[in-house]
C-alpha cells in the first residue's frame, strides 16, 4: 500500500500549495514567447506507448528518453526517440511491434523518419539512450537502454547502423535506465556506465494498493518494494568491445542504487572525469576518479548523497554546469513531488553544499515531479539557465492530492549571472506552460540559428519540439571538438572561455538529464560580447590548447593539438 | 468552537461595517453560506469553495470567509493565484490580519519570492509575536536571502515560544553556512537533545564535525544518520518478513546508540505489530503484541513522542479488545491537549 503516506503527511503538515506566481511578469501579447511548440510542423509523428494495461507495472511510469546527435555527419542534429511499447512478460500489452524511431533533420525544422533504412528500430521495451564514437571510426554510435536486454548500434559511417551488442560483449539484461559514455581511464576511448533501476519481473511483481476513502485502488508500488539492480561499468578495450569492470573499478553497489540519472564530469578539477548518479529514494553516488579509471566512493563525505536535511531524495534527472561562474561544476537534480529540486553547489574542494534555497530552485518545485532537466544558456546571456520537464507518475494523482496533477507544466528558470534564478515559466509561452507528462529532455540548436532549442519526450504522448525564440538575440559561439589523442568528439574536454572580462567553464558531455543525450556541440552564450578573447580546451588526454580571438555567432571546429 | 468564534467575528464585523454597501440581509445570507461551507469542507471541498465564494459575493468584506476560502483553495487547487487574491483582499480590509499576512508570506516563500515573503512575515510576527510557525518560516526566508543574523534571530524567537528541535536545527544550518562551525555543532547537538532520533540533525552534525576535523565523532553521527534515514525514510507501511526482521534489528541498533529515541520506539512497536500479524502461532503473535505495547509505553516516556505513542497504544488496545485501557489513554490524550503549554499551538507543525 500507501506508497504516498509519508509524502501525504508532509503535504498536509506544510498545508501549502504551489503554482505559478502572479508576481512573475505577465506575458505581453505582443512579445514573441521565449519558446514555440513547433512539433506539428516538424513531421515527427512518434507517439510514446507506455504498454500499460491497468495492472500498474512500474516500467509503465518511466516514459522514455531521446538523443539529439548528428547520425549522418551532415552538420545538423538528428533525433532518436526511444519507444516503450510491448511490456515483456505481460500478455495483452498494447504496443506490440512499436519501435524506437530515428528522424533525420532535413533543415528548416523538417524531420524525416529514417528508422528502417538506418536499422535502429529496436523493439525492446525502451528506456533511454546515449551517443558516442565507441569504435573511434569518426561517426557516432548509439547505445539503447531497455527494460530487457540493452542494444548497441554501431554506425557504419553512411547513416546506417548494425546491431553490435553481442560482438561488443554487452550483456546488460534486466532494467537499465540512463547511461553515459566517457573516457574513465584516459586511454583515448569511451567507456560506458549504465545505471540500472530495480530487480523487477512483470510476471513476478507485487500488487500494491492505495486507500481512497473506504475503497482501495491498485497503485504503482514504491521502488522500496523491490531490490536495487546494481549499475554496470564497462571498460572499452579500444576496439569497440567492452569488458564489465564494475567490481574492479570500485563502483559496485549491491544494496543501494536504483539509479535513474547519471553524468560524468570533472567535479574536482583534477583532469579526470568523475561520476555522479541520481538514485531514486536512495543516497546519490559521487564516484571520484583516481585518474586511472578506478573510483573512490565520496558520496557521503562530499555531501552529495543527501540533501541539506539529510534526506535521500527520489532522484530522476541530473545535469552539471557552472551555475555561479566560479569555475567549478555544480550539480542540479530533479526529484519527486513534495521534495525540492536540489542544487549541489561545488565548493571547489570536492565537496558540495545544498544551495537550492538561496538559488531559488528549491521551494518552487515542491508540488511538481521533475524528470528531465537541462542546465544550458537558453537566452545567450552568458550564464546557465534551467529547464525542467515535469510530469507525475500517478495517472490518478488528483484523487489523492487535490493540488497536484498527472500532467504538469515545464519549468524555465533564468539565471541572474550569479547563480540565483527567477522562475520565467509564466512568461515563456504556452510551449512551456502546457500540461504534459514530461520525461526525457535534451537540447541542441535544431534550426542552426545560434540559440539552444529543447526536445521533451512525454509519457504516452507525442514529444515536443520547443524552438527558442528568445529576444533580444545575443551573441553566441558553438564548438565541435575533434580529439586526436583523445576520443573523437572530445567528450570530457573542459573548455574555459573568456569574453569581455567574463569567464565561462563547461565540458563536452554525453548523456545527462533523464534517459537522454543532448547535442555534443558545446554552446556558449556571449551576451553582447563581439569577441571571444581566449578559449582554452583541456582535452581528456591532458593536452591543452588555446585559441584567441575566435569569431562569434558561428560554429568552430577545434582540433586537438591545432590551436592558434 | 471554531464556528462559534467565526460567528462572533462575523457579528463584530457587522457592527464595524455598519456603513458599507452590504445589507443586513446580504450579511445574514453570507454567514449562512459560510456556515454551510465550513460544515461541508471536510467531505466536499469543491462545494465548500463554491459556498464560500457565494458568501463573499454576498458580503465582500467577510474576512473570515476570505480566509477559509484561501485555505481551501491552497489545499485543493494547483494554482496559487486564487488564494493569493483572497488573502490580498483580506489585507485590503484588515491590513494587520496576522494570519493572512503569515499565509501570504508562506505562499511567497513556496514560490521563491523571498523578499515579498520576508516583508509579509515580518508584519505577521509584528502583529502576533507568539506565532511559532511564522517565526520559523521567517527564519527560513531570511536564510534563503542569506541574512544570517536575521535568520538566527527568527529561530531564537521561535525557540523562545516552544523549545522544539526545529529552531535549533535551523540555527545550526544557518551557522554552518556562515562557517561558524563550533556554534553550528552546538545547535545540532541541542536539536538532538530534544529529539534523539532527528536524522537531519545527525546528518548536519556529522558534516560540521568533519569540517572541524573530528572524524571519529563525524563518523558516529553519520552512522546514526544513515540508520535513522533507513528506518524513518522508508515510507512503506507493509513489509515482508525478512524486511521486518531487518527493521527490527536496525531499530534495536539505533536504540542502543540513541537511548530514549521515542520515534524509534514507535517504529519498533509498529514492526512488532506487523510481526504479530505475520506470526503463524498464537503464542508468537501474543508475544509480539506484548513487545509492541512495551515499545509504545517507552515511546510515551519521551516528551516529543508522548502523543504519537499514546495514539498507537490506544489503537493496539482497541484492536485487542482492551476497552478500559483504550479509554484511559483517550483521557490522557485529552489532558495533554488541554495543557496551557503552548503545545497545542504548535502541535502538528512541521519543524523542518
Amino acid at each position: 500500500m500507501a506508497r504516498w503516506s509519508g509524502i501525504l503527511s508532509r503535504a498536509l503538515l506544510s498545508f501549502s500549495a504551489f503554482g505559478l506566481s502572479c508576481q512573475e511578469e505577465r506575458a505581453d501579447q505582443n512579445v514573441t514567447p521565449w519558446f514555440e511548440d513547433a512539433t506539428a510542423r516538424t513531421g515527427i509523428d512518434f507517439v510514446h506507448i507506455t504498454g500499460g494495461t491497468g495492472q500498474k507495472h512500474l516500467p509503465e511510469t518511466m516514459g522514455s528518453g531521446l538523443a539529439l546527435f548528428d547520425h549522418d555527419r551532415d552538420g545538423d542534429l538528428d533525433l532518436y526517440l526511444v519507444q516503450s511499447g510491448d511490456l515483456p512478460g505481460l500478455a495483452g500489452s498494447p504496443g506490440a511491434g512499436a519501435t524506437n524511431r530515428l528522424y533525420r533533420n532535413d533543415g528548416g525544422l523538417r524531420f524525416v523518419d529514417v528508422t528502417e533504412a538506418s536499422g535502429t528500430g529496436d523493439d525492446g521495451y525502451g528506456m533511454g539512450c546515449v551517443v558516442g564514437d565507441i569504435d573511434a571510426d569518426g561517426d557516432l554510435d548509439l547505445y539503447v537502454t531497455n527494460f530487457g536486454p540493452d542494444r548497441l548500434y554501431v554506425n557504419r559511417g553512411d547513416g546506417t547502423f548494425e546491431d553490435a551488442t553481442e560482438a561488443a560483449g554487452i550483456s546488460s539484461d534486466g532494467w537499465s535506465s540512463s547511461a553515459v559514455l566517457f573516457d574513465a581511464d584516459r586511454d583515448g576511448d569511451l567507456d560506458l556506465y549504465v545505471c540500472r533501476y530495480l530487480l523487477y519481473r512483470v510476471d513476478f511483481s507485487h500488487a500494491c494498493e492505495d486507500r481512497l476513502g473506504v475503497r482501495t485502488v491498485r497503485s504503482y508500488c514504491h521502488p522500496d518494494v523491490y531490490p536495487a539492480a546494481p549499475d554496470i561499468f564497462y571498460r572499452n578495450r579500444g576496439d569497440g568491445t567492452f569488458e564489465d569492470v564494475t567490481q574492479e573499478a570500485g563502483v559496485f553497489e549491491r544494496e543501494n542504487g536504483k539509479g535513474l540519472g547519471v553524468v560524468a564530469a570533472d567535479i574536482d578539477g583534477d583532469g579526470d572525469v568523475d561520476l555522479l548518479v541520481a538514485n531514486d529514494s536512495k543516497p546519490n553516488f559521487f564516484y571520484r576518479n583516481r585518474g586511472d579509471g578506478t573510483f573512490e566512493d565520496r558520496s557521503v563525505v562530499s555531501g552529495f548523497a543527501y540533501n541539506e536535511l539529510g534526506e535521500a531524495e527520489a532522484g530522476m534527472g541530473i545535469d552539471v554546469g557552472d551555475v555561479d561562474g566560479d569555475g567549478n561544476l555544480d550539480v542540479f537534480m530533479v526529484h519527486y513531488a513534495m521534495e525540492t529540486n536540489t542544487l549541489y553547489v561545488n565548493r571547489g574542494d570536492g565537496t558540495f553544499r545544498d544551495g537550492s534555497g538561496p538559488a531559488r530552485l528549491g521551494e518552487p518545485s515542491l508540488r511538481f515531479l521533475g524528470f528531465g532537466t537541462n542546465l544550458v544558456d537558453l537566452d545567450n546571456d552568458g550564464d546557465l539557465d534551467v529547464h525542467i520537464a515535469n510530469g507525475h507518475i500517478m495517472d490518478n494523482v488528483e484523487l489523492f492530492f487535490a493540488n497536484q496533477t498527472f500532467a504538469e507544466p515545464d519549468f524555465l528558470f533564468e539565471n541572474d549571472g550569479g547563480g540565483r534564478f527567477a522562475n520565467r515559466s509564466a512568461t515563456a509561452g504556452d510551449a512551456i506552460l502546457t500540461l504534459r507528462v514530461g520525461r526525457g529532455s535534451a537540447y541542441g540548436d535544431l534550426d542552426g540559428d545560434g540559440d539552444v532549442d529543447l526536445i521533451v519526450s512525454n509519457s504516452g504522448d507525442r514529444p515536443c519540439v520547443l524552438v527558442n525564440q528568445h529576444e533580444p538575440r545575443l551573441h553566441w559561439i558553438q564548438l565541435d571538438l575533434q580529439g586526436r589523442a583523445s576520443n573523437r568528439d572530445g567528450i570530457g574536454a573542459r573548455i574555459v572561455l573568456e569574453a569581455n572580462g567574463r569567464r565561462q567553464t563547461d565540458e563536452c558531455r554525453s548523456g545527462t538529464s533523464y534517459l537522454s543525450h543532448s547535442s555534443l556541440r558545446v554552446h556558449f552564450g556571449l551576451g553582447r560580447s563581439k569577441h571571444v578573447d581566449r578559449l582554452e580546451v583541456r582535452w581528456p588526454s591532458g593536452h591543452q590548447d588555446v585559441w584567441t580571438n575566435l569569431e562569434v555567432d558561428r560554429v568552430h571546429t577545434l582540433v586537438e593539438g591545432r590551436d592558434g | 468552537m471554531i464556528r462559534r468564534l467565526n460567528r462572533a467575528l462575523f457579528v463584530v464585523g457587522m457592527l464595524l461595517a455598519a456603513c458599507d454597501g452590504s445589507s443586513d440581509e446580504d450579511r445574514a445570507r453570507a454567514v449562512a453560506l459560510f456556515d454551510e461551507g465550513v460544515e461541508v469542507a471536510p467531505r466536499d471541498p469543491e462545494q465548500a469553495i463554491a459556498r464560500l465564494e457565494e458568501a463573499i459575493q454576498a458580503d465582500p468584506d467577510f474576512v473570515e470567509a476570505q480566509y477559509q476560502l484561501a485555505l481551501l483553495q491552497l489545499a485543493n487547487r494547483t494554482n496559487v493565484e486564487a488564494p493569493r487574491r483572497a488573502l490580498l483582499a483580506i489585507l485590503a480590509i484588515e491590513p494587520k490580519h496576522a494570519a493572512a499576512l503569515a499565509k501570504l508570506g508562506e505562499i511567497e516563500f513556496d514560490q521563491g519570492e523571498f523578499e515579498a515573503a520576508e516583508a509579509h512575515l515580518e508584519k505577521a510576527v509584528h502583529e502576533d509575536e507568539t506565532a511559532f510557525f511564522t517565526w520559523m518560516t521567517l527564519g527560513k526566508v531570511r536564510d534563503r536571502l542569506e541574512r544570517t543574523e536575521g535568520a538566527l534571530e527568527a529561530f531564537r524567537r521561535a525557540s523562545a515560544i516552544a523549545d522544539r528541535p526545529g529552531p535549533h536545527f535551523w540555527q545550526g544550518l544557518v551557522l554552518r553556512r556562515a562557517g561558524r562551525l563550533e556554534e553550528s555543532a552546538r545547535a545540532f547537538r541541542r536539536a538532538i537533545e530534544l529529539e534523539p532520533a532527528h536524522p537531519s540533525a545527525y546528518h548536519q552534525l556529522g558534516r560540521a564535525l568533519r569540517e572541524l576535523g573530528d572524524d571519529a565523532a563525524a563518523d558516529r553521527a553519520t552512522e546514526i544518520h544513515e540508520l535513522l534515514q533507513d528506518l524513518t525514510g522508508d515510507i512503506r507501511s507493509r513489509f515482508e518478513l525478512p524486511q521486518l526482521i531487518e527493521r527490527h534489528d536496525s531499530a534495536l541498533r539505533v536504540l542502543e546508540l540513541v537511548p530514549g529515541a521515542g520515534r524509534i520506539e514507535i517504529i519498533l512497536g509498529d514492526t512488532y505489530l506487523q510481526l504479530a500479524e505475520e506470526a503463524g502461532q498464537a503464542a508468537a503473535s501474543s508475544q509480539a503484541l506484548r513487545q509492541a505495547e512495551a515499545a509504545y509505553l517507552r515511546a510515551i516516556e519521551s516528551t516529543l513522542d508522548e502523543i504519537m505513542g499514546r495514539v498507537r497504544l490506544r489503537a493496539l488496545y482497541q484492536e485487542t479488545g482492551r476497552v478500559e485501557q483504550a479509554v484511559k489513554i483517550t483521557e490522557e490524550l485529552e489532558s495533554i491537549r488541554a495543557r496551557p503549554s503552548g503545545r497545542s499551538a504548535i502541535e502538528g507543525e512541521e519543524d523542518q
